[in-house]
């Protein structure tokens, strides 16, 4: 039995081996092939590129447009006023010579117009002669007298404040002179009491320190003669003999009483002298110097605030200021009204240039009348001309300014006219060459100048206009024209194709093509390169950035690439 | 008579197993969750990966001025076949570096062999002077880092001029002295009696070796071949230090640098690069347990 489970284990560990043998081998297998296959594979997943190195040049800017040829200007006849037309005699097309009648229009109505256009002359001229003579101005004159007669105040306040101010000044220092000298003395003598004081006290304290030194010069004799009789008394009594005993003894004794009268004498006898008056004497002196001072303050306080002639020099003082303030309000006054009589003066010359300008206009537009109306109702062509549009039909009443007619010139010539939007416009200048290619029954190549660039605000457009040279041809009126130009730029060190450039995150970059050593021996990947657009064409920018003529730019990639990504070259 | 002693508290007789097993299966579900993670993230498109593991690549995504966390996921948005399909057919560098792999290790499994026989039966089965304390030297080296041992081997393959070359990293590997170790230990518990009687029977060393010790020997030959590959397979240090050309580094190399630039791929390349190793277990599986069974090596 277990001979059997083993030999059933042992079928399943190998059958197990087998499976796990195949499993490696295939994968092993599958590895292989794909390693074989590996660089065929990556290849066609690959980005393929194409690459161009980067040149210096010019970038070229072709402008492209259609146009038509037209004459430059045209004449245009206008209504006057509110004409009723009795008939048009020329239709769109006819050809007509100088004074040719165009139509014909009613005579009461041209006349009325006149009438009206004088009218509004002699309105316009009696309002200006009314408005010239109500205006008189500002009077300023009563303005200069104020500001003379404050003058005048200010300049005699001026005298009378010198005088009073040297008045004062006499007077003041001859009051504050006195009050200095006695302050000067009592300070003086206050100085010399007090020396002397001092002095006397220093002259005591001496006297004193010699008391002292003497009575304790006698204390310590007395002292030291006590002593000697004492030590005698102890040494010698019994030893000597009584009565020579006796006699020491009393000996000593009476130098003792003779030392102690001494100094009962002498300290009954000394006595300080009396330094209290000179203090008292100083102390005197000094309050009369305080007291000094004090009325020297005093006189000058009084000087400076409430004395007459203090009061008279802030008066005149007073006086002066207010002169000068009042012509300081008199000039203001006058400038203020001086500024209002420019201003008038200034809207009544423009009123009175205006309403001339207006009487001239008038005037003009009369003539103009006059000269243009018919006297006769015919209204005529001024020139040889071309009659392009008729606005008029018979019948009609004509509002004023009104376009009638519009007439092409006959002797003038044809040019070609085209629109261009602004960014293209910013490109071609006047003067620079064009080349046109008018279509017409016979095709004519033909090259010309830029004459006229103007912005019409209307279409947000430029018109451009070019006069056709003598001798091209057969062209006329009205034929389509194809417009081509081109305009080189400065030279730019480095350029690139549009294709190159490409954006990502608001950036500018262009790949590199680079060369490196991969798995599969040596591979090409590109590197993005940031750079900056500064101008590009239709086809190629100029750049700037870390790029040198001697790289290889991707200029075409079958897929997108990114930086660091392998590519093949196609 | 009264009874003082406790009564013993009763455990419910297969408790004990219980939780023997719940341990058991949170270990295993445990060390089998990484591979499950890979295997399960390997089916997920490479935009999936980069925007889940973005800080992994260091390309963190910031929202509401926070850092976006790391997720772990385990069930794709859409399964895809992308990440396996970029391996094998965009990455030409992965398959190369496959066969660098099997290119360094098979010698060195091999040659490990080779001269793991023959110096373990020498250490076993021969008495030679010397032979313990140079065995223990042997052990002493195994039991070193291989960071110890770096430094050395780099000025020693340098001064015989294999640094660059594949060989730089075969020959270490191949006199690696793990195998002797592993081998003697097995063969030390063949009896000498069988060499005795061959040696009576007139067999030398060689034909007692190859015939009498080697065939004894497959299942501890196998086990070690299993651990050698597996080791190998794995190495990333000594290609990283010995080759300089990186067109011979061993896919270890690229799968260690595929977390900065490639995450895209990660998981599909984990698998595949995980495939060999498992293949070569799974054939060997029972010679590896018989082998570390007798070697004494549980």
């Amino acid at each position: 039995m277990e001979d059997r489970d083993m030999t059933t284990d042992e079928m399943r560990l190998q059958h197990r081996k087998r499976m796990v043998g195949r499993a490696a081998l295939a994968f092993f297998g599958i590895v292989l092939l794909l390693t074989f296959f590996s660089k065929s594979i990556n290849n066609m997943l690959l980005p393929e590129m194409e690459c161009v190195t980067p040149w210096s040049g010019y970038l070229n800017y072709s402008i492209r447009a259609t146009g038509e040829v037209r004459t430059p200007f045209t004449h245009k006849v206008f209504a006057q006023g509110n004409w009723h037309v009795i008939d048009v005699l020329v239709e769109e097309g006819d050809v007509v010579a100088e004074g040719d009648a165009l139509a014909i229009v009613d005579m009461e109505d041209i006349s009325l117009e006149l009438k009206k256009k004088a009218f509004e002359i002699q309105r316009l001229q009696n309002d200006l002669a009314q408005h010239q003579a109500t205006f008189t101005g500002v009077d300023l004159e009563s303005y200069e007298k104020q500001v003379e007669k404050a003058r005048e105040e200010a300049e005699d306040a001026k005298e009378n404040l010198d005088i009073i101010l040297a008045l004062f000044d006499e007077d003041v220092q001859k009051a504050i002179n006195e009050a200095k000298a006695e302050r000067d003395k009592a300070v003086k003598e206050s100085e010399a009491a007090y020396k002397e004081w001092q002095d006397q006290k220093a002259e005591a304290e001496r006297l004193e320190a010699q008391y002292n030194r003497l009575v304790e010069e006698k204390k310590m004799a007395i002292k030291v003669k006590n002593r000697e009789l004492q030590v005698y008394r102890e040494n010698y009594e019994g030893i000597v003999p009584d009565n020579e005993f006796d006699l020491q003894v009393s000996q000593l004794r009476q130098e003792l009483t003779r030392l102690e009268h001494d100094l009962e004498d002498y300290t009954g006898s000394f006595k300080l002298p009396d330094i209290d008056q000179y203090q008292e004497t100083f102390h005197q002196s000094l309050q009369k110097a305080i007291a000094a001072e004090e009325n020297l303050k005093k006189i000058s306080e009084s000087y400076a605030t409430t004395s007459e002639m203090r009061i008279r020099l802030n008066e005149a003082q007073k006086r002066y200021d207010d002169a000068i303030k009042q012509i300081d309000e008199n000039i203001q006054a006058l400038e203020k009204k001086q500024e209002e009589a420019k201003a008038e003066q200034l809207v009544y010359t423009q009123t009175v240039y205006q309403k001339k300008t207006e009487i001239q206009l008038a005037m003009l537009e009369l003539e103009l009348m006059k000269k243009y109306l018919p006297q006769d109702g015919r209204l005529v062509a001024p020139m040889d001309a071309m009659i392009k549009t008729v606005n008029i039909e018979k019948g009609q009443v004509c509002s004023p300014q009104q376009m009638l007619f519009e007439l092409i010139d006959s002797n003038a010539s044809l040019a070609i006219q085209w629109m261009l939007n602004p960014a293209k416009a910013e490109l071609l200048e006047i003067g620079d060459q064009v080349s046109f290619r008018v279509k017409g029954e016979k095709t004519e190549e033909i090259k010309s100048k830029v004459e006229k660039k103007e912005f019409t605000p209307d279409n947000g457009l430029y018109h451009y206009a070019s006069e056709i040279p003598a001798g091209s041809g057969d062209i006329r009126e009205g034929m389509a024209v194809e417009i081509s130009a081109s305009r080189s730029t400065g030279e730019y060190p480095l350029i690139v194709p549009n294709s190159s450039v490409s954006k990502q995150g608001g950036m500018d970059y262009v790949f590199v093509l680079k060369e490196r050593s991969g798995a599969l021996g040596q591979e090409y990947y590109v590197e993005a390169v940031k750079v900056n657009v500064i101008e590009r064409d239709d086809f190629n920018a100029a750049v700037s950035g870390a790029l040198s003529l001697q790289d290889k730019i991707v200029s075409m990639s079958t897929k997108a690439l990114e930086n660091g990504a392998q590519v093949i070259l196609r | 008579m009264i009874a003082t002693g406790r009564r013993k508290a009763r455990i419910p007789k297969g408790a004990g197993k219980f939780v023997a097993y719940i341990l058991l299966v949170v270990a295993s579900a445990t060390m089998l969750f990484p591979v499950v993670y890979m295997v399960c993230n390997s089916f997920m498109s490479s935009n999936e990966v980069a925007e889940a593991y973005a800080l992994l690549s260091g390309d963190a995504v910031f929202e509401a001025g926070a850092v976006k966390k790391l997720s772990i996921r385990l069930i794709p948005e859409r399964v895809s076949l992308m990440q396996y399909y970029q391996a094998l057919l965009r990455k030409p560098t992965f398959l190369v570096m496959f066969w660098n792999s099997v290119i360094v290790t098979v010698p060195i499994v091999a040659g490990q062999l080779v001269v793991a026989t023959l110096g373990a039966y020498a250490f076993a089965k021969l008495k030679f002077p010397l032979r313990a304390p140079i065995f223990f030297l042997y052990i002493i080296v195994m039991m070193m880092p291989f960071q110890v041992t770096l430094v050395p081997q780099y000025i020693t393959l340098k001064k015989l001029g294999l640094l660059g070359s594949r060989l730089a990293v075969i020959l270490p590997g191949i006199f690696s002295t793990f195998g002797i170790f592993l081998l003697r230990q097995f063969m030390a518990r063949i009896p000498d009696e069988y060499g005795e009687a061959a040696k009576i029977d007139g067999a030398g060393h060689f034909r007692i070796f190859t015939s009498i010790i080697l065939p004894q020997c497959r299942g501890a030959m196998a086990s070690l071949a299993i651990l050698i590959f597996v080791d190998n397979w794995n190495m990333v240090e000594q290609p990283l230090l010995f080759l300089d050309d990186e067109r011979m580094h061993p896919l270890s190399i690229f799968l260690s640098r595929i977390n900065t630039s490639e995450l895209g791929v990660a998981f599909a390349c984990g698998i595949l690069y995980l495939l060999p190793a498992l293949f070569v277990f799974l054939y060997g599986e029972n010679y590896l347990i018989e082998g570390i069974q007798r070697s004494g090596l549980k």
